[in-house]
């Protein structure tokens, strides 16, 4: 028993957007400890050098903070082109509706998480600009 | 129709209509779904009510327990420098408590409710793997009481419930003690794992149709987040308590410095679980306060979607916390602030709950009846040990209250307020669901009253006595120290505690003899168990519901009203099969009917596997290698036995009737959808300990300026590049292999197992050949001992896989299989990709990390 709306056209997974935002946190987080934790624990020549003031450590953690950040905007981007999409469409039976009405959710859910860990995968990489690395 | 109508005394809700099925149906159902009565239904049993009220008594009569431990601790703290126990004593009865709480009662209340309840909550007829639910609750008990043996046998553990090492190691914790904490407890950790399988795949797929994701009881979406963090949390301490196990009794070096081990892994493996733990036992309890509030306030709740965003979203930091609790350790300054900002943010999630909360109750009209008042003491509670949590995220405050008294209040209003007042509500307002009778308000009030007056006056002084320097786990403190007052009005609040619980227990021994009966729907609640009489019957719905809205009882007129097809099956499942437990299988996002399967019924092999389990940890307690092995024969006996193929019931013609009329598939010997889901969550878990794994490898690896260590030669690769490459070739063979049977080829089938059995059978042969040849053994070093038990690791998934094949070509043999009915098939074969990718991921750790990170 599926609706007879043909949803695929409509949606990409709607588990991308529902968990794509913290999944990225989650990734952002565990590779900035185990790079800082590695290069402050044998001393890579990246934790000494510096370039503009910031050591190249500090500017790793910056750049790749900004890109995970990125990502985590795109998929709340994506979630919300979808909620739109779904928002229009017309399903021609009860339980097609049900499909849409749950899909917008995940949608809904997707742009609110997305723009919660897009805050916090920021707020984590900036104290780099800030603090020593490694004391 | 609006919640203000309801009414206390009928037996059936006003709300939305409810069927009950015909006469004939209904004791036909009874009877199918009744298990065996006397000592075989203790044994045998699979009704998840029955399990369910088990694992309750069992927790409960644990928290009696560890509440008796916690007053004698108070007790002994009342006065300064008293001599009512020793320092020994006092060790063994904190450590006592805080491991009986944590591991043997929070968690296990809410699991046990958790499947007592959900199929009422979601309109099914049962959890999907009923003998899961059985082992869980068996290893569950035999765990908790193998724990509890210690005190008989005098061989208390005494290290607290977190067992840092290297207090808890071979040196300082000789004898079998930390053994009996570490077994016991990992036994139990097994329980609460197979627990949280059940419950995903029961809320992912065995809803009521209509019930679409953002339907759901909010209790649910607190249950799926929750049993996602139990694989992942309990399988890191699993790991992390088998390293330390075999640091104990095997030789091994993980956390022992002198040999290249760390004692900070250990904590590490420890808050990557024990911190989640918190948020594991706290995220159910704010689903049972967004489920009781409401009623009490008469209106839905307000930001419903929020509340489920903010579920998943406290989920997933709840896992970036782990170092928290390692402030003090020396870490990189960055390190700190990346899991102090998480300690910060999560306030936020916990912050939209209890804002959504507030807003609900400010536009309600509250019914001040007890449930309500415990829902309120979480609020008051939770707030402030919430406050005080992020207070401790704070780095420069942490290291001035780290491991003083001021945590130790923290942690209490987290888990006392934030945790057992909801579990006191849920109490006051499912019981009369189970037992049929109301508990007396008069009691409930004074049960309320004094301890929510008692909790904090035994809790708050603490941040008082903890900011003036008052260490933890201490056994007495100085007359001058100034601390005594303090301590003194916390041990009256203990007392008060728990002449509370003593109400309560009075109250429900009063409610189940003589209570008044609650009728069907007492509270006038919303969710489908109140359309259900009380007590409900053991398959819940004759008829299943159909849901339109978040809250069916207040805002739909018909319980049973769909489309015209719709409306069919679920009258039509009412009447057909009778002869076997049959259970709706529904779309995880939409809830639409996809299957119709039978659930397995009643059987001693689930408990025959718990025992077995309990042999092994047995045996290692007491270094009994034959009982260790008889238990694991044990457990692949009772496992295979367990599954073992049963006869449908019914004709083929008759199912496919069933289906061409309903549009609905048939699965008379299990849930393709439901199976290939457990399979998918087995594969997540066997990941997550690989991952923990890996980790404790790379940790200790950055831990050693050389690897491998000085006077070792670097692993040779030859053996194990061979090996590999045969088991990556396997993997195109088993494709071809479930290919074929999807084209109902049966001898490709059978061809193609065979061929990657010979396969995998190779590859590990030849790999043990070259461990016997490494020239170190596990005690050499803690490189050594990563190398054996990552190997070992890996010889053991593949060894499952192997397995998992010979079951299959033996039923293959049989004409188990065909092209429309193979789905075991396709779940050997994905385990078997899941092993390979795992000794893929593992041999190249152990044998190029050596050769890329030379010094």
């Amino acid at each position: 028993m599926t609706g007879s709306i043909r949803l695929s056209r409509l949606t990409r997974s709607p588990w991308f957007h529902l968990l794509g935002g913290p999944i990225l946190w989650i990734a952002h987080f565990l590779i900035t400890y185990v790079w800082v934790e590695f290069a402050c624990g044998i001393r890579l020549l990246v934790v000494d050098s510096t370039v503009l003031g910031l050591t190249i450590l500090s500017w790793s953690i910056l750049i790749f903070t900004l890109v995970v950040t990125l990502a985590a905007c795109y998929v709340g981007w994506s979630a919300h082109v979808n909620w739109q999409r779904l928002k229009r469409s017309r399903p021609k039976d009860e339980m097609a509706s049900w499909e849409i009405e749950a899909r917008r959710f995940m949608a809904f859910s997707g742009i609110a998480l997305s723009a919660l860990f897009s805050l916090i995968i920021l707020l984590s990489g900036l104290p780099a600009l800030a603090l020593e690395t490694c004391t | 129709m609006t919640p203000q109508q309801s009414s206390s005394s009928s037996d059936m809700p006003k709300f939305a209509r409810v069927e009950a099925g015909s006469p004939a149906a209904a004791r036909a159902l009874a009877r199918v779904w009744a298990d065996p009565p006397g000592w075989r239904g203790w044994v045998a049993g699979v009704q998840n009510d029955a399990i369910g009220v088990r694992i309750l008594a069992t927790a409960f009569f644990f928290f009696v327990l560890g509440g008796f431990d916690s007053l004698v601790i108070r007790m002994q703290l009342a006065r300064a420098e008293n001599t009512f126990i020793d320092a020994e004593l006092y060790n063994k009865f904190f450590t006592m408590h805080g491991s009986v709480i944590m591991y043997l009662v929070i968690l296990p209340m809410l699991e046990g409710f958790t499947i007592l309840a959900l199929p009422f909550l979601l309109g099914s007829r049962e959890m999907p793997f009923p003998r899961l639910g059985v082992f869980s609750y068996y290893t569950f008990l035999f765990g908790g009481l193998l724990f509890y043996s210690s005190a008989l046998l005098e061989v208390v553990p005494d290290t607290g419930w977190t067992a840092y090492v290297p207090l808890s190691g071979p040196q300082y914790s000789p004898g079998l003690p930390l053994d009996y904490w570490l077994l016991g407890l990992s036994v139990a950790e097994i329980g609460a794992i197979a627990a949280g399988i059940e419950i995903i795949i029961a809320i992912l797929k065995m809803r009521a149709p209509g019930m679409t994701l953002d339907r759901m009881p909010l209790f649910a979406w607190a249950m799926l987040v929750t049993a996602f963090m139990i694989l992942f949390a309990f399988t890191t301490l699993l790991v992390g308590s088998l390293l330390l196990e075999l640091d104990r009794k095997h030789g091994t070096q993980f956390f022992n410095p002198e040999a290249g081990g760390s004692p900070l892994l250990w904590q590490h493996l420890f808050w990557i679980f024990g911190h989640p733990e918190v948020y594991i036992q706290f995220l159910p309890a704010t689903g049972i306060v967004s489920m009781i509030l409401p009623v009490f306030v008469r209106r839905p709740i307000i930001g419903y979607r929020y509340i489920a965003m903010a579920i998943v979203a406290t989920g997933f930091l709840s896992f970036g916390l782990w170092a928290h609790h390692m402030f003090s350790t020396g870490l990189p300054t960055i390190v700190l602030t990346l899991f102090a900002i998480a300690g910060m943010m999560i306030a936020i999630p916990s912050g939209v709950q209890v804002f959504a909360w507030l807003a609900t109750i400010w536009s309600g009209r509250p019914v001040w009846k007890t449930p309500f008042l415990f829902i309120i003491g979480f609020l008051i509670l939770f707030v402030f040990g919430g406050i005080t949590g992020v207070m401790t995220a704070a780095v420069p405050f942490d290291w001035q209250v780290h491991d003083s008294y001021f945590v130790v209040a923290h942690l209490h209003y987290v888990l006392i307020g934030g945790v057992v007042f909801p579990i006191f509500a849920a109490f006051y307002y499912w019981l009369p669901k189970f037992t049929g009778r109301l508990l007396s308000e008069r009691l409930g009030r004074w049960n309320f009253w004094l301890m929510f007056i008692g909790f904090n006056v035994a809790f708050f002084p603490m941040h008082i006595v903890g900011l003036m320097g008052m260490p933890r786990r201490v056994y007495t403190y100085p007359a001058d120290s100034g601390w005594e007052i303090y301590n003194l009005i916390s041990t009256i609040g203990a007392f008060m505690i728990f002449l509370g619980i003593l109400i309560f227990a009075i109250n429900v021994v009063q409610s189940v003899r003589k209570g008044e009966p609650a009728g069907a729907n007492p509270w006038g609640g919303d969710s489908l168990e109140w359309a259900l009489p009380s007590p409900a019957p053991s398959y819940g719905f004759a008829v299943a519901p159909i849901i339109r809205s978040r809250n069916p009882l207040w805002e739909q007129s018909d319980l049973h009203h769909g489309g015209p097809r719709l409306e069919a099956l679920v009258r039509a499942i009412a009447h057909w099969p009778l002869k076997w437990r049959a259970a709706l299988v529904t779309g995880t996002l939409d809830g639409q009917p996809e299957e119709l399967f039978k659930v397995s019924g009643p059987s001693f092999w689930p408990f025959l596997a718990a025992c077995a389990t309990m042999l092994i940890f047995i045996g290692e307690l007491f270094d009994l290698y034959w009982v260790i092995g008889l238990g694991a024969l044990g457990v692949v006996g009772s496992l295979i036995l367990w599954h073992w193929p049963e006869k449908p019931g019914h004709t083929p013609e008759q199912e496919k009737d069933f289906a061409r009329k309903h549009g609905i598939l048939i699965r008379a010997k299990g849930s393709h959808a439901v199976s290939r889901l457990g399979m998918w969550l087995g594969i997540l878990i066997l990941g997550a300990a690989l991952a923990t794994f890996l980790f404790s490898y790379f940790y200790i690896r950055l831990e050693n300026t050389a690897w491998p260590p000085q006077g070792t030669a670097l692993p040779e690769a030859l053996l194990t590049v061979i090996s590999t490459s045969i088991l990556v070739l396997s993997m195109p063979v088993m494709h071809w292999a479930v290919k074929g049977i999807e084209q109902g080829n049966r001898r490709r089938l059978r061809m193609g197992f065979a061929l990657t059995f010979t396969l995998g059978a190779l590859a590990l042969g030849l790999q043990v050949l070259d461990f016997t040849r490494l020239g170190f053994g596990v005690d050499f070093h803690a490189y050594g001992s990563l190398f054996y038990i990552l190997g070992g690791f890996a010889f053991t998934v593949l060894a499952g896989g192997l397995i998992m094949n010979g079951l299959i070509q033996f039923w293959a043999a049989f004409g188990e299989y065909t092209r429309e009915d193979h789905v075991g098939v396709g779940n050997a074969a994905l385990y078997w990709y899941a092993a390979v990718i795992t000794w893929l991921l593992t041999f190249m750790t152990l044998y190029g990390v050596p050769y890329l990170t030379q010094a």
